[in-house]
């Protein structure tokens, strides 16, 4: 029985300390420094600092520009990004205009719908609505 | 204090608030006898997320806005329908209660030492969890996306499963975790997916304490239960910032009150049947392996000796039966049947079962060399705890529904299919999947497998609470 005990002691001893070293909490600092930064910060200003917008902030700058610029009467957003954006990227667009319907580079935009071009490129015949940080939401109706 | 510390200090009191609304909704089957309070306080826990995500669909069915008042009114009703029944709180007066009167200093200092490696897991997975707004791809691509818009839109919306630019998102998927964030931001008054992280912290300190007053409950000593709850506490790779938003850790706590519960029924306790249909009904409407869940736990019933199958069956089929029905059917009448999207069952016609059993060799080669392998350490170790218990058919129905559990993810892989990218072959669950649905499991295992220790680690009966 003793040999047992031991053996279950020291296998929960190796568990626990397996479960420490495959994720030590030395990343602890981290969402401590976070907390106290953005803390008294607005949601948008902490997801900009956090994980999700780290393939590319300037891009969820745009985003947060252009969702506090579109106009109660769009009834969705095409998104083109003039360069690749990453899966996680793709879902966090459609996630921040929900509910919103948004789509990233679809090849029809829907009637309705405004555009969002990230980068320079202002396609011919598409109206500005507003000139944002990074890019501009146009209006690609003739 | 700012608006993130305001708004956590909110979740958390519509948290405590319903978890006691849920504790006196099903104060009449939660486990009684001595030692249990921290269970009871867990399931609890688990009927107050409950009510609070039945409200929201039924607020919805009924055409009125969820929000403040029909939590109160939801509230009121409990407490009324229940004559403010209180006892469930009160400490145990009779009963031999596994005592730590006699337990010497030696004993005390090292379940005290285990308790604070309890906090000390709690405490770096809670930073972990609200250290940002909740991030994980399936978080902003499923779960996250599906509450925020029927928070927005304050209804269920068709789109969640007719919209082909959703996808995506699983629209197979049950609405139980979707529901439950959008109640707490009715409650709330708006969407913050940063402070609503901080239930999933509180998801953890559940399932610790229904471990906890569990493994009391059947005998385990103090040192033993805190143990299993400190190992478990530390499992980072359940526990972890990637999984906060996600519906894992919902469900892997579901399924050890389920499993427990059932466990609990075949013994003969008399509530455990309910509160089977309760974990069963919260698991199914999680994750949809929820209702194999259910049919796992109904076979155990089936497979219980005659003489326990003739006095528990019948309540425990009807329970069971229940909670897959009310989880399974209003979604399907809402949205008819939506096919299950990464899989294509076709191969399982016998036409096929050549290439079928080549992708199950593939499936079960990548599942050895790159999640089994690296976790060889964690597996030996937990190989060696099994071996070093004893036969506890309690404890061994646990781990025969973990174990089920745990085949049926290594081989469903053998039936994916990337929708828009068919040569990827079965891999990409093994990769995106695997390894984070058995880690939901732990719960479940860590009860069996501490279960199986017991006559190892006894708890005293020298005393009575008087």
């Amino acid at each position: 029985m003793t040999a047992r005990r031991r053996i279950a002691q020291l296998a929960a001893a190796a568990l626990a300390a397996y479960f420490v070293a495959s994720d030590p909490p030395t990343d602890l600092p981290r969402p401590i420094a976070f907390l106290r930064h953005y803390a008294s910060q607005s949601l948008p200003v902490r997801r900009l600092g956090g994980s999700s917008t780290d393939f590319d902030r300037p891009y969820f700058i745009l985003l947060e520009w252009a969702r506090r610029k579109l106009p109660p009467s769009a009834r969705g957003l095409a998104v083109f990004p003039d360069r690749e954006i990453p899966g996680r990227g793709v879902y966090l667009t459609l996630y921040e205009f929900a509910p919103l319907p948004a789509v990233v580079a679809p090849a029809r935009i829907p009637p309705g719908w405004l555009a969002l071009v990230y980068g320079p490129r202002r396609p011919p015949g598409w109206r500005v609505v507003a000139d944002l940080p990074g890019g501009a939401l146009l209006d690609p109706a003739p | 204090m700012t608006g993130f510390w305001l708004a956590l200090l909110e979740v958390a009191g519509i948290l405590l608030v319903f978890g006691a609304a849920g504790w006196l909704a099903v104060s009449r089957i939660l486990p009684s006898g001595p030692a249990t309070r921290a269970e009871r306080v867990a399931w609890g826990f688990a009927a107050g997320l409950g009510l609070i995500a039945v409200s929201v669909a039924l607020a919805f069915v009924l055409g009125v806005r969820p929000g403040w008042v029909l939590a109160i009114v939801c509230v009121a009703c409990v407490a009324v329908g229940l004559t403010f029944r209180v006892s469930g709180l009160e400490p145990e007066k009779s009963g031999p209660r596994p005592g730590t009167r006699d337990a010497g200093l030696g004993r005390r200092l090292s379940v005290a030492g285990l308790f604070l490696l309890v906090l000390a897991g709690i405490g770096v997975y809670a930073l972990r969890a609200i250290g940002e707004p909740m991030w994980s791809n399936d978080f902003l691509a499923i779960w996250g996306m599906k509450g925020k818009l029927i928070f927005e839109l304050g209804r269920l919306p068709e789109r969640l499963y007719r919209d082909p630019a959703l996808t995506f998102s699983h629209p197979e998927y049950p609405l139980g975790l979707p529901l439950l964030y959008a109640g707490i931001s009715f409650l709330l008054g708006d969407w913050d997916d940063h402070a609503m992280a901080l239930l999933f912290p509180f998801l953890q300190a559940a399932t610790l304490a229904a471990l906890w007053g569990w493994l009391r409950r059947r005998g385990a000593s103090d040192a033993l239960a805190m143990g299993a709850a400190a190992v478990l506490a530390l499992d980072a790779p359940l526990y972890s910032g990637f999984h906060t938003g996600l519906a894992d850790i919902p469900l892997s706590f579901y399924l050890l009150l389920l499993g427990t519960s059932v466990a609990d029924a075949i013994d003969g306790d008399s509530r455990a049947p309910a509160r089977s249909g309760l974990a069963g009904f919260l698991a199914a409407s999680t994750k949809n392996e929820g209702v194999f869940f259910l049919a796992l736990a109904l076979l155990l019933g089936w497979l219980a000796p005659a003489a326990v199958r003739r006095r528990v069956q019948p309540s425990l089929s009807l329970w069971l039966l229940s909670a897959a029905l009310a989880a399974v059917v209003p979604l399907r009448l809402w949205r008819g049947s939506v096919p299950l999207k990464d899989f294509d069952f076709g191969f399982l016609k016998p036409t096929l079962w050549g290439e079928l059993a080549q992708r199950i060799l593939e499936t079960l080669s990548v599942a050895i060399r790159e999640v089994a392998w690296p976790a060889l350490p964690c597996l030996a170790a937990i190989v060696a705890l099994w071996a070093a218990g004893r036969p506890a058919p309690f404890a061994d129905r646990l781990l025969a529904m973990a174990a089920a559990a745990a085949l049926a993810y290594l081989l469903l892989p053998a039936l994916g299919v990337y929708p828009s990218r068919p040569e990827l072959g079965p891999i990409f669950l093994v990769h995106t999947a695997l390894g984070r649905t058995v880690a939901a499991l732990a719960p479940l295992a860590a009860a069996g497998i501490a279960g199986r220790l017991i006559p190892l680690f006894p708890a005293f009966r020298l005393t009575a609470d008087s």
